[in-house]
C-alpha cells in the first residue's frame, strides 16, 4: 500500500512538475514586427542615393526556441535629382539635355526562415535568416513636366542579420541589416537587377 | 489571434502604400533639348547657309501659319548667330545656299476641368451616410490649365539634293516643355534651347 502511494505520489509530483515546466517555455508565439527601413542602393547606375522612407511588415512564428519561419514585406521609395546635363544615345546620334528626378519604388515581399543564436531567454537575440519571394517595383523618370515610367516583378532574395531586445512578454525592440537584391529588370533604363541594402529599427510584439 | 494577424496584414498593405512622390519643383522650367543628327552627313563640306525670316506655326496658337514678329525674328537671329560662329556664311535663297534651315513652333494649352457637385455627383453629403460610399467632390467646379511650347528647327542637305533627288533633313533639334503665360521668358526658353542645341552638336561645323 505504501509503495503504491508512493508511485502515487512520485507519477502525480512529476506530472505536476513536468506540467510546470510547459508552462514556462512559450516557444511557440507568433511575433508581428513593424520597422522603420533605410534603403542604401548599391551597384546602381540609374540611382544612388540612400532612401529614409521605408518601411518593413513582418510575421515570424516562432516553431522552436531557435528558428522562426514567416513572412515579410518592405516597401522603400528612392528618389534623386540630377542637375542639367546632356546624355548621348548609344548609337551616338541623338542627344538630350535636361534635369532628371529619378524614382524607384521596391515592395519586396518575401517568406523567410531565421536561426536565432544564444539563449532564448536573454535580454539580447541576435539572429540570422534568409527570405526569398518577389519583388514589385516601379521606376520613374521625371523631367520638366514629363514621365517615363515602368513597373516589373523580379524574383528577390534577401539574407539578413538582427537582434531582438525584448523589453516584457511581449513587447521588444529590433535591429536588423540585409541585402536585398532581385531580378527587376528594365533595359531601357539600363537597370539589370535591383540590389541595395535595408537597415531596419522597430518594434516586434509577440503573442501566444 | 486571427483577428491580429488580419489586422496586421490590412496595416502592412495600407503602409506600402505609403509611397514618397518627389518634389518636382525641383526640376528646371527651361526646355527640354533634343538633338538628332545623319551619322551619314558630313558637315565640314557645307559653306553657306539660308534661313528664312518666318518661323512656321506648326499649330496650337492664332491663325497665322507664319510668324514674322520680333520674337520670331529673335528666334531667327539665335540660329544665325550659332551658324555663323561655326563657320557658315548667310546667303540669300536664290545664291544656292548648301544648308536650308527652317525654324517651327507649336503651341498647345491642355485643360483639365474638375466637374462640380450640380453635375451629378453627391459630393455635399458624408460618404458613409447612405450606407455605402459616394464619391466625394468639391462643391464648385474647378479647372488648371498648363501650356507646353514646342522649338523645332529642322537643317537640311540642299547641297547633294540634286544628286539625290531629294532633299534630305541632316540635322534637327526638338526643344519642348511648359511654358508660363510671360511671352519674353517663352522666347527666352525658346533663345536658351537654340543655343544649347548647337553647344551639345559640335560636329556642325565647316572646315
Amino acid at each position: 500500500m505504501k509503495k503504491i502511494l508512493y508511485l502515487l505520489a512520485l507519477a502525480f509530483g512529476t506530472h505536476t512538475a513536468a506540467q510546470a515546466q510547459t508552462q514556462t517555455i512559450h516557444y511557440t508565439r507568433d511575433i508581428f514586427m513593424g520597422s522603420w527601413e533605410i534603403g542604401v542602393p548599391t551597384n546602381n547606375d540609374f540611382l544612388n542615393k540612400t532612401s529614409a522612407a521605408g518601411g518593413r511588415f513582418e510575421y515570424r512564428h516562432m516553431i522552436n526556441p531557435h528558428v522562426s519561419i514567416g513572412a515579410g514585406m518592405s516597401w522603400n521609395s528612392f528618389e534623386q535629382y540630377t542637375s542639367r546635363k546632356t546624355y548621348q544615345s548609344k548609337d551616338g546620334g541623338s542627344a538630350i539635355t535636361t534635369d532628371v528626378i529619378k524614382d524607384i519604388y521596391t515592395l519586396p515581399i518575401t517568406a523567410g526562415i531565421h536561426y536565432y543564436f544564444g539563449d532564448p531567454h536573454a535580454k539580447i537575440k541576435p539572429y540570422a535568416g534568409i527570405g526569398i519571394g518577389a519583388q514589385y517595383s516601379e521606376q520613374d523618370v521625371y523631367f520638366n513636366i514629363y514621365q517615363i515610367t515602368y513597373n516589373n516583378w523580379g524574383f528577390c532574395v534577401r539574407p539578413e542579420l538582427g537582434a531582438v531586445m525584448p523589453f516584457n512578454e511581449n513587447v521588444g525592440g529590433f535591429i536588423s541589416a540585409a541585402y536585398n537584391y532581385s531580378t527587376n529588370k528594365n533595359d531601357d533604363f539600363d537597370i539589370s537587377s535591383l540590389k541595395h541594402f535595408a537597415f531596419n529599427i522597430g518594434i516586434a510584439f509577440s503573442v501566444r | 489571434m486571427r483577428k491580429l494577424t488580419f489586422l496586421s496584414l490590412l496595416l502592412g498593405l495600407i503602409f506600402s502604400s505609403c509611397r514618397k512622390t518627389p518634389n518636382f519643383d525641383e526640376l528646371s522650367s527651361d526646355f527640354v533639348v533634343t538633338t538628332n543628327r545623319d551619322k551619314t552627313a558630313d558637315f565640314t563640306e557645307f559653306k553657306t547657309y539660308y534661313i528664312s525670316d518666318t518661323v512656321a506655326n506648326l499649330g496650337g496658337t492664332g491663325d497665322d501659319s507664319i510668324l514674322t514678329d520680333a520674337n520670331a525674328k529673335t528666334l531667327v537671329q539665335t540660329v544665325k548667330d550659332n551658324m555663323n560662329a561655326r563657320g557658315y556664311t548667310f546667303v540669300s535663297r536664290n545664291a544656292h545656299p548648301d544648308l536650308g534651315l527652317q525654324l517651327g513652333i507649336v503651341k498647345v494649352t491642355t485643360t483639365v476641368y474638375y466637374p462640380g457637385w450640380w453635375d451629378g455627383y453627391y459630393g455635399w453629403y458624408d460618404p458613409w451616410y447612405w450606407g455605402w460610399y459616394y464619391p466625394y467632390y468639391y462643391p464648385y467646379s474647378t479647372y488648371y490649365s498648363y501650356s507646353t511650347g514646342t522649338v523645332i528647327l529642322n537643317m537640311y542637305d540642299l547641297k547633294n539634293a540634286p544628286d539625290r533627288q531629294q532633299i534630305t533633313g541632316i540635322w534637327n533639334n526638338i526643344n519642348f516643355g511648359a511654358i508660363g503665360s510671360s511671352l519674353s521668358s517663352n522666347v527666352q526658353r525658346g533663345v536658351n534651347a537654340i543655343d544649347q542645341g548647337f553647344e551639345q552638336s559640335p560636329y556642325i561645323k565647316t572646315n
